[in-house]
């Protein structure tokens, strides 16, 4: 066990503990007297936030406690607290500061450590009242203190972990929430039965379209007949075999061919019938070649005479045009052609000729202009020679020096010029100014003639080459008068010749005609001659009897033609029944193969659904033993709860209730009632010493009873878990207790103490009862110690801490 | 065996308290009482036990138990008393008189099945605590859930679930997964090689 003790406590400013106060908690067991307000419970609070930092039972409502911690106007304060050695790691000491603003803690214990320290070591009077309701609280779920308990009593974590763990089995939601794969197994047996049923359907469709296609195939069979006997067909039919046989039955192909190819002889040979010329009955071949020979006569007489003049005329022409047609294209049309064009080139000469002149004699004109020009010109120049080029340059020279002449004096020259002349210089030079300024104007105006003159000539030079292009050469001129007086003759030769020409065009038109019909006749006698044997012979073959009995060729051919047809129809409609039983019988082969194919797949289809099921009912066996382990987990967590609570938790509870309270015939006790869902809940109840189960404490026991059931609850819990830290701290616990259970209750703090080794510090109030105790607990043995300390104020209003300290004295007053 | 004997007999047995002499002295002065014992080792109590018979005078049980505790507070003894009154019913007064000055059990004579227990009920308080065998101890909950499981159910899977159980529901989870997810994925897995 471990023998780590509390030893010292220092207190400054804390709560109802004004000024600093030390406690020595070095002992087995600390006794703490003071007087309501004197601060007994503030010193057990101020150990408490030492190890663990808080005041578990107020700061449940929050930490709004730690800024009343302080005493009032010392802003601020400490405790300390150390411990005789480490608890764990290597802490031996706890402080908190804190003032109205600030609280800063530090605390000796770990957070779990703490927790349990509040829940398991110490009993503040506020929580002693309500003990007994707290553990009575019927929580959901498993955060009720008293399955806080269980836990933190067995360590059950394994079993919880098994049934917590396992719990997914249990629903297949939670199944398909863990295990991804699952979902996505079942979505693949589903997939696969939707692929399984809709195969079965098109099985089924298959086998009925199969059905039906045999009904229609031994329907269609019935209508045909092959080697002489109906075929039918049934489900044993072996198909490709009636296949083949159907197609090598080549009969109606060859007999089709047949009738198609006479079919097409008849109609070839009615077309040549029906395009035959028609006969002329009235005339017939003789006399038409008379006709024929009279207008090929005449047509020679006329040509030897007037068509040959127009002949040789119409030659001459052509030498000139040689894309003229010709005399045989018809004499009338190429006369008018060869007039027209004759008439063209005489017109086209005279037109040349007219400009001609035009021509020439435009350039007589513009000769004779360019001469006087020229001459002109020449004139001019002559002029302009003698002239003083630069008369005005002079003249305005003079000008510049006029005022620069003074009196006679010359400024030049500085001569005397009244030497020379009589009159003045200054006129002298104004003469001489004036003559050169009017001899300057005349220069200007010849020179404007002269260009005029030089322009018109320029222009007529360029008209005289216009001009002259215009003009014919001589040999031209000469070509062209000879050639217009030709073609004018020619004009008028074939306009005097237009009558003659039109006979001739009658003549040869009418020996056309007689020859044509001449030709026609030879042709259809030629014709006629050949067909009418060929017509017999077919339709002979076809309707075996003569052309001739018929009323005429055309009858018996449209007859033969008849009878070919319908033979064709029927011939057809039978090629067709073949060919749609050979697709029919396709099609079921289709259907057929379409059927095994399928029941193949829906085979593969069975064999993974087989398997999906084996992997399923894997799956069922694992649920099922998870379920199992989680049940038996359960069973046996509630077995063990259940040995617990009866074999640990209740025995230590009626042990310590009854040691207090002797004569109290209801003893509380946990009874562990089995919900329907197998959980189990704990509820307090009473039994009675007989061990008859009674009511709850509530209403069996009386409140000094509760007070002490609630008390000895605390501390058989405290008894049943492993010892963490051998601290018992009590705050006042035998408020409502008489004289006969606080003498109890003393045995018991004795027992726990040095039976125990618990270090034990307890608060009281009365006084009687501190002194009482400190007798009952004093050190018993070498190595107990007692301490006593006693709160009190001094006149300052200051706490001040009394300790006692009691050690082992050997007891002489019986000798034992 | 009368109460008082019983009494004698529990406190000698399970309290390992020894007898004191008949009569026996605090200082020099004698008192007499039916028994008296005092504790062992770590207590020093001193219980006496007072058989109130038929003739008994209760006043001069008072006293006496008065001058007891008197001449142990004269010898500044610190010994608790515990008087035990057995067999006969003691009045109110006596026994408020009596644990003014040390505690008192009036065990009476109980009868009946288990008259020994309550004896030793009344006597607990005078008794050591038994000490509770480490929860730990109480239970193997992996034998129990062997035997908790039917033999049918037991598997590898059942093995590995309840060898992960130590690491938590995490594991528990993870053990469980796995299973499922291994017989899934070989049925998918099987389907994908057909296919």
């Amino acid at each position: 066990m471990n023998k780590v003790r509390l030893k010292n406590l220092v207190i400054e400013n804390f709560r109802s503990l004004r000024g600093k106060v030390v406690i020595p908690l070095d002992a087995q067991v600390v006794l703490i007297h003071g007087t309501n307000g004197m601060g007994k419970t503030s010193v057990l609070s101020a150990l408490e936030l030492a190890l663990s930092g808080k005041i578990a039972h107020l700061a449940a409502e929050g930490p709004k406690y730690q800024s009343y911690l302080t005493t009032l106007d010392t802003g601020g304060g400490a405790i300390s607290l150390t411990t005789s050695a480490p608890l764990e790691g290597a802490v031996t000491s706890g402080s908190l500061a804190f003032s109205d603003d600030n609280f800063v803690p530090k605390p000796l214990l770990d957070t779990d450590s703490a927790r349990f320290f509040a829940e398991r070591c110490y009993l503040p009077q506020a929580t002693l009242g309500r003990l007994l309701e707290i553990y009575d609280e019927q929580k959901s779920g498993t955060t009720s203190s008293l399955s806080l308990f269980v836990k933190e009593l067995l360590g059950l974590d394994p079993l919880d972990a098994l049934v917590d763990g396992l719990d997914h089995a249990f629903n297949v939601t939670r199944v398909r929430k863990l295990v991804p794969e699952f979902r996505r197994l079942e979505e693949l047996k589903a997939s696969l039965q939707e692929e399984l049923r809709r195969k079965e359907l098109s099985i089924e469709m298959a086998t009925k379209a199969a059905h039906e296609r045999l009904i229609k195939l031994n329907e269609t069979l019935a209508t045909i007949v092959v080697d002489g006997a109906v075929e039918t067909v049934t489900e044993a039919t072996d198909l490709s075999q009636l296949k083949t046989k159907l197609e090598a039955d080549r009969e109606g192909d060859r007999q089709i061919t047949d009738l198609s190819k006479t079919r097409s002889e008849l109609r070839s040979l009615q077309e040549r019938w029906v395009a035959l010329p028609s006969a002329e009955p009235s005339r017939n071949q003789a006399e038409r070649e008379r006709v024929d020979l009279a207008a090929t006569e005449a047509l020679a007489i006329w040509r030897s005479t007037h068509g040959n003049v127009l002949e040789e005329i119409l030659n001459a022409v052509r030498t000139y045009f040689s894309d003229m047609p010709s005399f045989e294209d018809g004499p009338e049309r190429g006369r008018v052609e060869a007039q027209r064009r004759a008439q063209a080139e005489a017109d086209r000469c005279g037109r040349l000729l007219a400009a001609h002149a035009v021509a020439s004699a435009q350039v007589a004109d513009l000769n004779a202009t360019a001469q006087r020009a020229s001459a002109r010109i020449e004139e001019i120049n002559k002029d302009l020679s003698g002239a003083v080029r630069d008369a005005r340059t002079l003249a305005n020279a003079l000008a510049g020096i006029v005022p620069h002449i003074e009196g006679e004096t010359c400024p030049v020259c500085s001569r005397d010029y009244s030497e020379l002349h009589t009159e003045s210089l200054s006129a002298h030079v104004a003469a001489k100014i004036a003559s050169l300024t009017n001899e300057a104007g005349r220069l200007q105006s010849l020179a404007t003639a002269r260009a005029e003159e030089s322009s018109r000539l320029a222009s007529a030079q360029r008209d005289l080459l216009s001009a002259t292009n215009g003009q014919l050469s001589a040999e031209d001129l000469a070509a062209l008068v000879v050639r217009q007086a030709q073609m004018a003759g020619f004009a008028q030769r074939l306009s005097d010749l237009k009558e003659i020409a039109a006979v001739g065009g009658k003549l040869i038109a009418e020996a056309a005609i007689t020859r044509q019909h001449l030709m026609t006749g030879r042709r259809r006698e030629e014709q006629s001659t050949s067909l009418l044997p060929e017509i017999e012979t077919s339709v002979r073959a076809v309707l075996q009897r003569s052309s001739s009995s018929f009323e005429n060729i055309d009858l018996a051919l449209s007859e033969a033609l008849r009878v070919i047809e319908e033979r064709l129809v029927q011939a057809e409609r039978i090629a067709a029944v073949r060919i749609q039983v050979g697709s029919e019988i396709e099609m079921r082969v289709g259907e057929l193969n379409v059927i095994t194919t399928q029941r193949s797949a829906t085979d593969k289809t069975l064999a993974r659904l087989d398997a999906l099921a084996t992997a399923f009912a894997e799956i069922e066996a694992t649920r099922g033993q998870a379920k199992k382990t989680a049940d038996a987990a359960d069973r046996v967590r509630s077995n063990i709860v259940k040995k617990v609570f009866s074999t640990s938790l209740n025995k230590v509870w009626r042990d310590l209730f009854i040691r207090l309270a002797p004569s109290e015939q209801f003893v509380p006790a946990f009874r562990l009632p089995v919900d329907s869902a197998g959980k189990v809940e704990a509820v307090l109840e009473t039994l009675h010493r007989s061990g008859r189960a009674s009511g709850a404490p509530g209403a069996m026991l009386s409140q000094g009873n509760l007070n002490t059931a609630a008390l000895t609850l605390f501390l058989a819990l405290h008894l049943s878990v492993p010892v963490r830290m051998p601290w018992l701290v009590l705050d006042d616990p035998v408020q409502s207790m008489d004289d006969v259970h606080i003498a109890q209750f003393a045995g018991l703090l004795r027992s726990l103490s040095k039976g125990m080794d618990r270090q034990i510090v307890v608060a009281v109030h009365e006084r009687a009862l501190f002194e009482y105790l400190t007798l009952e607990l004093s050190p018993a043995f070498p190595g107990d110690s007692l301490i006593t300390v006693e709160i009190t104020r001094n006149f300052n209003g200051e706490a001040v801490a009394t300790p006692r300290a009691f050690s082992f004295e050997d007891d002489r007053a019986i000798a034992a | 065996m009368s109460t008082a004997d019983r009494v004698l007999d529990i406190l000698v047995n399970e309290g390992h308290y020894s007898q004191l002499p008949r009569p026996f002295k605090v200082g020099s002065i004698s008192f007499d009482f039916t028994h008296a014992l005092v504790a062992g080792e770590r207590a020093n109590d001193i219980v006496i036990v007072i058989e109130l018979q038929g003739d008994t005078v209760e006043d001069g049980v008072v006293r006496k138990v008065m001058a007891l505790t008197r001449a142990l507070d004269v010898m500044r003894s610190k010994r608790p008393v515990t008087a035990v009154l057995t067999s006969g019913q003691p009045r109110n007064e006596t026994i408020q008189s009596i644990s003014k000055v040390c505690r008192v059990l009036p065990v009476g004579a109980p009868s009946g099945p288990d008259a020994i227990g309550a004896v030793r009920d009344w006597l607990s308080v005078l008794l050591p605590l038994a000490h509770q065998p480490a929860v730990e101890t109480l239970f193997d909950w992996k034998a129990e859930l062997a035997v908790a499981l039917p033999i049918s159910s037991r598997s590898q899977f059942v093995e590995t679930v309840v060898g992960a159980a130590a690491q938590g529901k995490d594991a528990v989870e993870i053990v469980l997964a796995d299973a499922i997810t291994r017989s899934a994925n070989a049925a998918m897995d099987e389907g994908d090689q057909n296919e």
